[in-house]
């Protein structure tokens, strides 16, 4: 399963808007792509469904808030690598 | 169009930093609503989901209504009976779900309204005996269990309020004994006395009366309650907890896992998610469905949840039977 594209079609399925020409890097973060904090649940039920009991998504949450304001919180890179390493344990 | 909802809830607080501001996220009701909105083929881009605080005032929850009606909201949630029974007086047209307990089916008749239905919420830890008996199960030593009560909250409902008018008029004493007349909640009495440990409830009108209040507790083999109407007030909430730390007492509470996780010992929820989804499903057989309202029903509580605090447990020379700790839906290690 591709992590990645998995995390982006889940994205975009919860802002469609995102469809249309955006760079989705590892140093993307969540709220650059404009999604808020009730959008962000819906990306977690989403992924939870996705990826299964492994991934439980208040847990990269959690780990991502102890960033404080820093510039690579929440970032893609950080939640791919997060279901990566959940899915393969 | 999206569907307009405003969440109005008495439990959204200016500070983020207190460990009781993190009920909401700690209870994912709102995870199990947008779950609900995700299996029915929908999600938060239909939805213009806003949460507001409940107004102190009713004639500031008017003026909100007013607003909500030009907005073309469609419709409320209130997490809590608080927020239910005072939106509710103040709003008779705007579709209202809720969700919340009725202690000993006080404040029931909110359902009679018409615009007016949700989850009726047991209050966990009283709900069933094999629910209250775990307090002893944690504390074998457990002599005095003590609840204050907020008056200034809904669930100080007009008749316990009335009794404990009678009782407060005598100045006798800030604590209630179990074996008064004057007891707003005899159920809790009961099982108290079945349990084998003195019941007090203490009403409290203000911060200072609280904190009176605690001071006159004798604290040998003692625990204390907060629920719902403490963090209603978060001075109240704030000198719960402390008095507990400050005298190393047991900390137990109802629908606060967030509390218990960072200061107490043991919480009993409702399932929150669970009461989400419900709730997920019920806005979106109204608004996308075309249900009628009053057809919409009011639902039992989908289940609860306890959490352990076995951190807290070493701190006050706790030994909990793994049997016991197996019986936790969480534990806080």
């Amino acid at each position: 399963m591709n992590v990645q594209k998995r995390v982006i079609d889940v994205l975009i399925t919860v802002e469609p808007k995102l469809a249309e020409g955006v760079d989705f890097t590892a140093s993307t973060t969540i709220a650059a792509l404009g999604i808020d904090s009730l959008k962000l649940v819906e990306v977690g039920v989403l992924l939870e469904d996705a990826f299964g009991e492994d991934v439980t998504f208040d847990d990269w949450l959690d780990a991502e808030r102890q960033l404080g304001d820093s510039e690579q919180a929440f970032a893609l890179g950080s939640l791919v690598g997060f279901i990566e390493k959940a899915v393969k344990e | 169009m999206p569907y307009k909802i405003r969440v109005v809830s008495s439990y959204i607080y200016k500070r983020a930093d207190v460990s009781y501001a993190d009920m909401g996220k700690q209870n994912r009701w709102v995870n199990g609503f947008v779950s609900a909105l995700v299996r029915r083929k929908s999600g938060m881009r239909e939805f213009d989901l806003q949460f507001v605080r409940t107004p102190d005032t009713h004639e500031e929850l008017c003026v909100l209504a007013d607003e909500f009606r030009r907005e073309g909201v469609q419709m409320l949630i209130c997490p809590g009976t608080d927020s239910a029974i005072r939106v509710a007086a103040a709003v008779q047209d705007l579709p209202i779900i809720y969700f919340g307990a009725h202690p000993e089916n006080n404040g029931l008749e909110l359902i009679e309204q018409r615009n007016v239905t949700g989850i009726r919420l047991n209050l966990p830890m009283i709900w069933n005996w094999e629910n209250f008996k775990l307090i002893k199960e944690v504390m074998p030593k457990l002599r005095k269990l003590y609840f204050p009560l907020n008056l200034r909250s809904e669930f100080a409902f007009p008749n316990v309020r009335s009794n404990y008018r009678l009782f407060r008029a005598r100045g006798d004493a800030f604590w209630i004994p179990g074996d008064s007349t004057h007891i707003g909640y005899r159920s809790v009495a009961f099982l108290a006395d079945r349990l084998g440990v003195e019941y007090f409830e203490g009403p409290y009108d203000s911060l200072a009366e609280l904190e009176s209040g605690l001071s006159q507790a004798d604290t040998t083999h003692a625990a204390f309650t907060g629920f719902n109407d403490t963090v209603l007030q978060g001075a109240a909430a704030a000198a719960l907890i402390g008095f507990t730390r400050e005298h190393n007492q047991p900390l137990l509470w109802v629908n606060n896992a967030a509390i218990i996780q960072r200061e107490g010992l043991l919480d009993y929820s409702s399932d929150f998610e669970g009461v989400g989804k419900i709730v997920g499903t019920m806005a979106l057989d109204f608004l996308r469905e075309g249900r009628p309202f009053e057809s919409l029903g009011f639902r039992e509580d989908p289940g609860h949840k306890t959490a352990l605090s076995l951190w807290r447990c070493r701190e006050l020379g706790l030994e909990v039977p793994q049997a016991t700790v197996d019986k936790m839906n969480q534990v806080f290690a």
